[in-house]
């Protein structure tokens, strides 16, 4: 043995000069590493020879396979595909389609397009083996399956495939645009090509989604058939079988192991036809959405907002509502029908500057008590605060909505946008009624704690002492059922206190504590259903926000009340 | 109370140099004298916007490297440029850029960075040099943090794509055919700090560039590669090993200096029993405090947070007290967020910060400007890493100094005592293994997936038709008719390879310290039982560590983020086999070899050892299961004859000593970390059936470090018996042979004299570098 192998080349070849003369030895080392690495691996397989490239054997994989398959062979100048067509009846009117929230341009042939591929990523090593093209003649729907017979075939493959897709033809496909088109884009790329042209592409996921999804388990496109065309399949090859199917069609040669797949596969293209008669159905101009069960017109609604086409999308949702009763208990995204449609239609109305209606679709929602009453209530209060310019009521009505809000926490769904809105909402609100009450007047803080401490058998402790805050959070620790009330306070100082009077909007409660209690102020009902509400799973500390210019005391005899800790808070005009 | 007064940088360092316990330790001392700039006139091929840009920036020529860069380029040459921080290394990539973007818009280039900080960095520089030639240049990032919308526009219209190898490995390359434009234009690749790219990770890049190649060969481009490097022992075969290409060497630096003090101490020996030194940070930290009341601009680097946290301390707590200027010292690690980093990169440039404590994370060429002084707590760990910290200090007219404080490891040791490697000729050497069979079976997985392969084509240097037959066997790859080789399998190969480890089978690290759990790296099987065993100290990026546990079914470790004072040491029981010899021959009483080896080993105990001092804390058990390695070693065998009269306890403790500092001054010519590098005594190797060494490395198939050490034997065991001859302990330390024996035995009289057996002296057959 001698240090040759050790040595480094001086200088290492261009990968596309001659062999070196080294390269003997080094491949002879790499051979017994090789080996090596095999008895490692932990079920060692014998140790096949390598083998030399194998020369051609047999018919090319293109006769067979076309003959297991039943298809033919179209012969390219660099390689083969397998073809299948098959034909059926399925009048499509297609110029309603262009009435989608996606319009297809009627002039233009649609080509339906499913692909069978090697792996999920879209990657330079997955290849799509399977295309299927499903075309309209008149009344009748082709789909042509173009099969890949070996990987050298590719190039031949993409020809065909290319071929079949007229310039002006309008794609369909589900989940094509990120998926089926972008991967054989990729394969064209591969090969040094373009992409073959095509006039447009509809993607029927996104429309399935905000159509169908709300009554279907899932969104694949065999669910999406089944709940909306009523067909199931039976004997479908799972998808995620699909890739060892081919796999061992390739090691193997045995066409038949394919069958299953172009199956699969044409049933794909079947349903895109399918789904899209349902929503050719649907857009009948005479009376659009007569066929469509009321939450679809709701989904079909929202994807019209999603456009910009706010009259079609009013159409539907009106639709939606008067039909609402024909699906008893139907949810939308965990919400009754009803409510959900009503909120996209303010929402909507807002947006075309029809406010008046708008707010009384919020206040429905919000008197409706249901579970979207929060944000009705934050809507009401931006629209009463806003537009009608009564910053007390919109505060009131922001009160309602954290009610809400905190009863809708309590049972385990919190909503947290309504909560981060009210975050900011209420102490801006606080702050703009502070300022109009305040006048010039200096606010004369008084010492809360103490107050607190003196009322009755309650500890208070203020974090910080810090005049000019407009209040304090004190954290609470609730012993039983809290009897509190505010006491009617400085009487000759802050006068505006008394200048709202707010229900308690809590829910109803025995023993009734604050209940039906009119409070002088609206940080008392800021305080009140928070230290009330016995019937809420206890925390052990709450958070309750205090203001100064107002004292309270706990009346009630034994220590139900337990302030355990006082923080500074922000005055509200910082932010 | 003391008075400061302005002083020049030269007088704060002799006054520093003039405490007694300074003078003493000082090993070295040199004056670079100043240099001129080595001016050469613009190209008259230079595009006048771009010549215009310079002249608006003052610039009256090109340095010599820069022109030379520049003409190699434009005559279709790939080149190494190797020249110091800060000498306008950046501008001989981003000028024949622009020149391509200027001549044809439709030219691409593609900057690898090893990290996120450098990518911003040069991104910002090109695009003001652009800015300045009135280019309107689309240059972006593609990184992890590039959002989804800004990455299909990079993808087609980026003219320079910023990026780094882990990106390129892992969603570029895989998805080439969304990269066309760029990979059918692309004119340059720049690989700039290529010296980090050495070890596994550097065999990595090696294939990710070997992909690369591959790549823009199939879209029909073949870009010119412009590698940098910070000045190592052998530039032009790290770039070659590195691209596959030859390479032209651009060395002669002509960027100007001022006068440049470089100091070497090494502090004294406070036991001397136990040949125990005073650490490096008391003698940083004084340094510092002379250049910082003198009022000069210092860095200061730690080897580590915690190091940098004392430092920081410390110097604060000494301007306090001396009424010093104390808020103008700031802290900077790796970890800060780039605002934070340019507040103190401005406020060193504006003179408002005047000394800076920082981890490695400056190392990497970012700029912050040029300061007066820069004091090194410790080794740095590598020749070059300490040039670029020193490069910090450095004005183009007034004298800077540098002073690098050794630390009481044998690595310091040994470079502090041969200073000649730091001003004379760096021994140090980047080794990769492209070749590594584990690094190169998943990229050819990955490359596979990519392109598929021809029969005969080549993958580096020889055809892969073996390895692809390999591949076959296994599933994922499928030779077809026509002879190609072709990905056939679900998985997405890019994702099983991390360029970091070599084999396919690691431990995650997952950080629970954070609001939530982040993956912050991973190891190989191998070395995870020593790194990340339950209550090992993990360093990851200067930080330390705590593995709270480890989940060896699942493979993962979980940390947290700890400062402490100490590191740990698992101590494995090793039993080696040889496996094929590659090489070998004699020696003086004895024989060397290299080959590849099975290394088992079971980790059996942990230390805990006070950093700076290596003071032993304490210890702990593991309990891991053994593992089998494959991977090569450098072996040293002993004549039985020449120690027939030696005692089995004292060969045991000669082969251990000899082996310890061989592996410290391997760690030193190879720039390899001393963990790479395992070391197991034999005092009768049941194989060879006699007294051996063996230094194995600790990755599986090695990284090429075996044969060199192979070929720098003579160098190795001169420099071993130096490192032990200089030594100031009685009887063997941690410095030098390691910890002293138990049994008292004279540790490093009995390895000196089985170095001198192991000595180059009879005419050998094979040739030792
Ligand atoms: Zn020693």
């Amino acid at each position: 043995m001698t240090g040759e192998l050790a040595r480094p080349p001086a200088s290492l070849p261009a990968m596309d000069g001659p062999v070196p003369a080294s390269a003997a030895p080094l491949l002879a080392l790499r051979a017994r590493r090789l080996e090596r690495l095999r008895a490692t691996v932990e079920s060692p397989g014998p140790a096949k020879p390598v083998p030399p490239v194998p020369a051609f054997a047999g018919p090319p994989r293109a006769w067979s396979l076309a003959r297991a398959l039943g298809g033919r062979v179209l012969r390219g100048t660099n390689g083969s595909t397998v073809v299948l067509e098959a034909t059926g009846p399925l009048a499509l009117p297609a110029d309603r389609l262009v009435r989608l929230p996606d319009p297809i341009d009627p002039r233009h042939p649609l080509v339906c397009l499913d692909t069978e591929t090697t792996g999920l990523g879209t990657g330079a090593g997955t290849v799509p083996f399977l295309v299927g093209l499903g075309t309209w003649d008149g009344e009748s729907f082709t789909v042509r399956q173009f099969v890949l017979p070996d990987h050298p075939d590719e190039p031949a493959f993409l020809d065909a495939v290319a071929a079949a897709i007229p310039a002006s033809g309008w794609l369909v496909s589900y989940n094509g645009r990120s998926f089926d088109w972008p991967l054989l884009v990729t394969r064209y790329r591969l090969h040094r090509q373009g992409p073959p042209a095509h006039a447009g592409h509809l993607d029927l996921l996104p429309i399935a989604r905000q159509v169908w999804r709300h009554r279907l388990p899932d969104a694949r496109l065999a669910s999406v058939e089944a709940g909306v065309c009523g067909i199931r399949r039976s004997d479908d090859l799972p998808g995620a079988l699909i890739p060892e199917r081919y796999f061992a069609y390739l090691r193997t040669a045995r066409g038949e192991l394919l069958r299953d797949v172009l199956r699969h596969n044409r049933q794909d293209v079947a349903s895109l036809a399918r789904l899209l008669l349902v929503l050719a159905q649907g857009l009948d101009p005479d009376s659009p959405g007569r066929s469509m069960p009321p939450g679809d017109l709701s989904g079909l609604g929202s994807a019209y907002v999603r456009r910009r086409r706010y009259d079609e999308a009013l159409c539907y949702f009106d639709g939606a509502l008067a039909r609402a009763g024909e699906a008893p208990g139907s949810l939308i995204r965990g919400v009754p029908l009803a409510e959900r449609v009503t909120v996209d239609r303010a929402r909507l109305l807002c947006r075309l500057g029809r406010h008046a209606e708008a707010s009384s679709d919020w206040r429905s929602i919000a008197q409706a008590g249901g579970r979207l009453a929060a944000l009705g209530w934050v809507q009401l209060a931006k629209h009463v605060e806003h537009r009608e310019r009564s910053p007390a009521r919109a505060y009131e009505m922001a009160m309602q909505a954290a009610a809400v809000a905190r009863r809708e926490r309590a049972s385990g769904s919190p909503q947290r946008w309504v909560e981060r809105d009210l975050e900011r909402r209420l102490p801006r609100l606080r702050g703009r009624l502070a300022t109009a009450r305040s006048d010039g007047r200096a606010t004369r803080p008084p010492r809360l704690d103490c107050a607190l401490a003196d009322g009755g058998p309650v500890e208070a402790r203020a974090l910080h002492d810090h005049a000019g805050c407009e209040g304090r959070q004190v954290q609470c620790s609730r012993i039983g059922s809290p009897r509190l009330a505010p006491r009617p306070q400085d009487e000759g100082g802050d006068g505006p206190c008394r200048q709202e009077g707010v229900t308690c909007p809590g829910p109803v409660h025995d023993p009734p504590c604050w209940h039906g209690w009119q409070t002088p102020h609206p940080e008392a009902a800021r305080i009140a259903p928070q230290v009330h509400a016995p019937l809420l799973p206890p925390r052990d500390h709450e958070l309750l926000m205090v203001p100064l210019q107002h004292e309270v005391q706990a009346r009630a005899p034994g220590a139900e009340i337990l302030v355990t800790g006082a923080r500074q808070v922000r005055p509200p005009h910082q932010g | 109370m003391r008075v400061y007064a302005p002083l020049g940088t030269a007088q704060a360092l002799d006054r520093y140099l003039a405490e007694p316990d300074v003078t003493a330790g000082i090993t070295a001392r040199r004056t670079l004298p100043a240099r001129p700039p080595d001016l050469c006139p613009f190209p008259e091929w230079l595009a006048p916007p771009l010549r215009g840009a310079l002249e608006r920036r003052s610039f009256r020529g090109l340095y010599r490297h820069q022109v030379e860069a520049l003409d190699a380029l434009r005559a279709g040459e790939d080149i190494a440029v190797v020249t110091p921080t800060a000498s306008g290394k950046s501008l001989c990539y981003h000028l024949p850029v622009l020149q391509a973007v200027f001549e044809d818009p439709s030219a691409r280039a593609l900057y690898l960075f090893p990290t996120k900080a450098l990518s911003q960095d040069q991104l910002a520089e090109v695009r003001d040099l652009s800015a300045l030639a009135g280019m309107d240049l689309a240059a972006a990032v593609y990184d992890g943090d590039t959002p989804a919308p800004m990455r299909s526009v990079v993808r087609s219209a980026g003219q320079v794509v910023v990026t780094n190898p882990d990106m390129l490995h892992a969603a570029i390359l895989p998805h080439h055919t969304k990269w066309f434009q760029l990979f059918q234009q692309l004119r340059y690749v720049v690989v700039d700090e290529a010296h980090t790219y050495r070890g596994v990770f550097g065999s990595h890049v090696a294939n990710v560039l070997r992909r690369l190649a591959r790549i823009c060969a199939h879209h029909g481009s073949s870009p010119r590669i412009i590698c940098c490097s910070a000045t190592i022992g052998n530039p032009k075969q790290l770039a070659e090993t590195l691209t596959g290409r030859s390479m032209r060497v651009i060395d002669r630096n002509g960027a100007p200096s001022g006068e440049k003090h470089v100091v070497v101490v090494r502090p004294p020996v406070i036991d001397e029993r136990t040949g125990t030194r005073a650490g490096a940070g008391g003698f940083a930290r004084r340094a510092a405090l002379s250049f910082l009341r003198a009022g000069r601009q210092t860095i200061v680097f730690g080897r580590s947070r915690v190091a940098v946290e004392l430092l920081l301390t410390g110097l604060r707590e000494a301007l306090r007290t001396g009424r010093g200027p104390l808020d103008r010292v700031r802290g900077y690690r790796g970890g800060y967020l780039p605002g934070e980093r340019r507040r103190i990169e401005a406020g060193l440039r504006s003179g408002e910060i005047l000394g800076v404590v920082s981890t490695n994370a400056l190392e990497l060429g970012i700029d912050i400007g040029r300061l007066d002084a820069a004091v090194l707590a410790g080794y740095p760990g590598t020749i070059a890493g300490t040039w670029q910290q020193i490069g910090r200090a450095g004005r183009r007219q007034e004298v800077s100094a540098a002073i690098l404080v050794a630390g009481a490891g044998p690595v310091d040791q040994y470079v502090a005592s041969h200073p000649e490697y730091l001003f004379r000729s760096s021994p140090e050497e980047a080794r990769l293994d492209p070749d590594n069979l584990h690094v190169l079976l998943g990229h050819l997985r990955a490359a596979t997936f990519e392109i598929p392969f021809a029969a005969g084509e080549r993958f580096g240097a020889v055809p892969a038709d073996d390895l692809l037959a390999f591949l076959a066997e296994e599933g994922h790859v499928r030779q077809a008719d026509d002879g190609r080789w072709y990905w056939a399998s679900e998985n997405f190969p890019a994702s099983e390879i991390s360029l970091r480890v070599a084999a396919s089978e690691n431990v995650v690290i997952i950080d629970t310290g954070g609001p939530r759990p982040r993956v912050i790296g991973e190891v190989d099987l191998f070395a995870a039982r020593t790194l990340v065993h339950e209550n090992a100290i993990y360093l990851h990026e200067s930080r330390q560590f705590h593995v709270d546990r480890l989940d060896w079914e699942e493979r993962k470790a979980y940390v947290r983020p700890v400062d402490v004072e100490h590191y740990t040491q698992a101590e494995l029981a090793v039993t080696l086999k040889p496996l094929e010899t590659f090489a070998e021959s004699a020696l003086a009483a004895g024989g060397r070899a290299h080959g590849e080896v099975m290394v088992s080993s079971l980790a059996t105990i942990y230390k805990k050892l006070r950093l700076e001092t290596n003071e032993n804390l304490g210890w702990g058990r593991i309990h891991l299961p053994e593992i089998e390695l494959h991977t090569t070693a450098y072996w040293l065998a002993v004549d039985p004859a020449a120690v027939a009269g030696w005692r089995r306890a004292e060969l045991d403790v000669a082969l251990v000593g000899s082996g310890r500092a061989l592996q410290t001054v391997a760690s030193v010519l190879l720039m390899s970390d001393p963990r790479d590098l395992g070391m197991v005594a034999q005092v009768r190797s049941p194989h060879l059936e006699r007294p051996v060494v063996y230094l194995y490395e600790a990755v599986p198939g090695g990284v090429g470090l075996s044969p060199r050490l192979y070929e720098r034997h003579a160098e190795l065991v001169r420099g071993a018996r130096e490192l032990i001859a200089g030594c100031p302990c009685r009887d063997g330390c941690p410095a030098c042979v390691g910890p002293r024996s138990e049994t008292g035995e004279d540790a490093r009289g009995l390895a000196r004299r089985l170095l001198a057996l192991l000595k180059v002296e009879r005419a050998s057959p094979s040739r030792a570098a």
